[in-house]
């Protein structure tokens, strides 16, 4: 049951199979034993998950249907508002806040379709981070070497993941991640276009560019769990009207037909052999052939970068005047730069940011999904600084992202998908247009049916 | 179309003292103390910061890119 699937729970718990109480209560002892040794988890909602648990087994005795993801353990990073607790986002600023007095959009709808929540998600302070580090809360440890980052900034949500400890997490994406976890960890994880998913009480960083989205160990997992989440909502003045188009059923319509092709000139600079082996295979198996060039990549990434600054710490200037001593000195310093950059510099990203749009919607009139690597290399060790980037040593931190930010930053879909190399798996971003999450997801099933695509069990003991 | 040089950096046309007097202004101007064992963090973030920015900066546009946030009522 421990490495069970989100689907194969759900079959089992409405087939009568398994009690959704055991279920749980295993999850919970997993939790309990191996999360010492992750600090995924900054809560464990016991109490809720287990109170849960009885009122759903009762339901299923009464004849209720549950919905697709029946007695689901899952997770959510801790900027989600989660009832009765405090919303961390990472901090130690926010233990002083007043408790969410309601569940984030999120939690509901998984809630609603059957699933049960079991805690809450380490993160990086305030998600300005990309290694899955807290000054406040320690290090986050990846399950396939604990001596190594998980990525960031859900580090928690690609931990719990990846270490069998939730089939299913919550998590957020501004510049990379959800997507820089999934790469580091090796999980199947989601960023959906920009405006697709609710982003209703959870704790916010970068307006323009904030995502939300799951991680999962399979491909199916994440498009039933994406299908039960998407939907308008009012409460949120980003969220798309569009209606929700569900990708599960045609998870598995294959990829003939689609026109797919490596991104080249920026997305090669820097990448590892692993970052190279990795999109080759995947390349190799969804039959592609040719690359295409996105136009200017590295002003994107660039403009990425001055748009968090300046929005993030507009968000944070407040805090910064009261608590300045209280954040982590490297998320502090950033947050005080940003708030001095001059206006118009933030708002040349923000036109740069239009034009680069207007060039990837003509580039996907002449292919449906772009592959491209998700980081430029494997899991680092906790605590390094730099690496080679072209045989320089360069900073490592600001670097990770540098595949994922030209793309959140127009917020195009993005599933990324592990590649089980050895030692440490890598993942590769499958990037499709606007509101084709479903593109993406049937070549990450394509992948992983082929084998190329899948998420390594790693040893963990207690 | 004028394209810099990717490492150039804004800040660097100014001195150290330069840098270090704009943030001090910054500071009061946004209200934000600052204290001295910070202000090491503060420069390097801000070089890099505006290096960025001037790589997106030296791309000319046409007026007529609106920026991107939009308003849907």
């Amino acid at each position: 049951m421990e490495w069970s699937s989100a689907s194969e729970i759900a079959a089992n718990v409405t087939s009568g199979e398994w009690q959704v109480a055991s279920v749980i209560e295993q999850a919970l002892s997993r939790i309990e034993s191996i999360n010492p040794g992750l600090n995924a988890f900054s809560e464990v909602t016991a109490d809720r998950a287990r109170a849960r648990a009885l009122s759903l087994d009762a339901q299923i005795r009464e004849g209720k249907r549950l919905g697709p993801l029946a007695g689901v353990p899952f997770a959510a990073k801790n900027l989600f508002d989660l009832r009765g607790i405090a919303t961390l986002a990472g901090s130690r600023i926010n233990r002083d806040h007043e408790p969410a007095s309601r569940d984030a959009a999120l939690v509901e709808r998984l809630e609603n379709a059957g699933a049960v929540l079991v805690g809450a998600l380490h993160m990086s302070e305030y998600a300005y981070d990309f290694t899955g580090d807290n000054a406040h809360y320690g290090p986050t440890r990846n399950p396939h070497d604990r001596s190594r980052i998980t990525g960031g900034s859900s580090g928690g949500s690609g931990a719990a993941v990846a270490g069998g400890l939730v089939p299913l997490a919550l998590g957020s994406d501004t510049n990379g991640s959800i997507r820089v976890p999934s790469s580091f960890c090796g999980v199947f994880g989601l960023k959906p276009t920009y405006g697709r998913l609710s982003r209703a009480r959870t704790f916010p960083f970068v307006s323009s560019l904030d995502h939300l989205g799951p991680f999962a160990r399979n491909a199916k997992d994440l498009a039933v769990s994406f299908d039960a989440i998407c939907a308008p909502d009012s409460e949120d003045p980003v969220c798309s009207l569009r209606p929700a188009e569900p990708t599960a059923p045609q998870l598995c319509k294959g990829i003939e037909g689609l026109r797919i092709a490596s991104a080249g000139g920026y997305f090669r600079k820097g990448a590892s052999a692993e970052a190279n082996e990795a999109l080759e295979r995947v390349a190799r198996a969804l039959g592609v052939k040719w690359e295409v060039e996105l136009p200017e990549a590295d002003r994107a990434r660039s403009a990425a970068y001055v748009i968090t600054a300046t929005e993030g710490a507009s968000l944070h200037l407040d805090r910064l005047k009261t608590h300045g001593a209280e954040f982590d000195p490297a998320v502090r310093d950033r947050l005080i730069a940003g708030a001095m950059m001059p206006a118009s510099l933030g708002l040349q990203a923000q036109k740069f940011r239009r034009w680069f749009h207007e060039r990837l919607l003509e580039l996907f009139k002449h292919v449906d999904l772009i592959l491209a690597p998700a980081t430029p290399f494997t899991a680092p060790p906790i605590g390094q600084q730099t690496f080679l980037f072209n045989g320089v040593e360069t900073p490592m931190r600001p670097n990770i992202g540098m595949y994922t930010q030209p793309i959140s930053l127009i917020g195009f879909p993005v599933v990324v998908v592990p590649v089980p190399l050895h030692p440490l798996p890598i993942g590769v971003q499958i990037i499709a247009p606007p509101w084709r999450e479903d593109l993406a997801l049937r070549a990450a099933c394509v992948a992983e049916e082929l084998g190329v695509a899948l998420a390594p069990r790693p040893f963990l003991s207690s | 179309m004028v394209r810099a040089a990717a490492s150039e950096s804004a800040a660097s046309r100014l001195t150290p003292g330069d840098l270090q007097g704009y943030i001090a202004a910054a500071a009061v101007l946004l209200d934000l103390k600052i204290d001295a064992s910070w202000l090491p963090g503060v420069q390097v973030s801000l070089e890099t910061a505006l290096t960025h920015a001037n790589l997106v900066s030296s791309f000319v546009l046409l007026d007529e890119i609106e920026p991107a946030p939009t308003f849907r009522t």
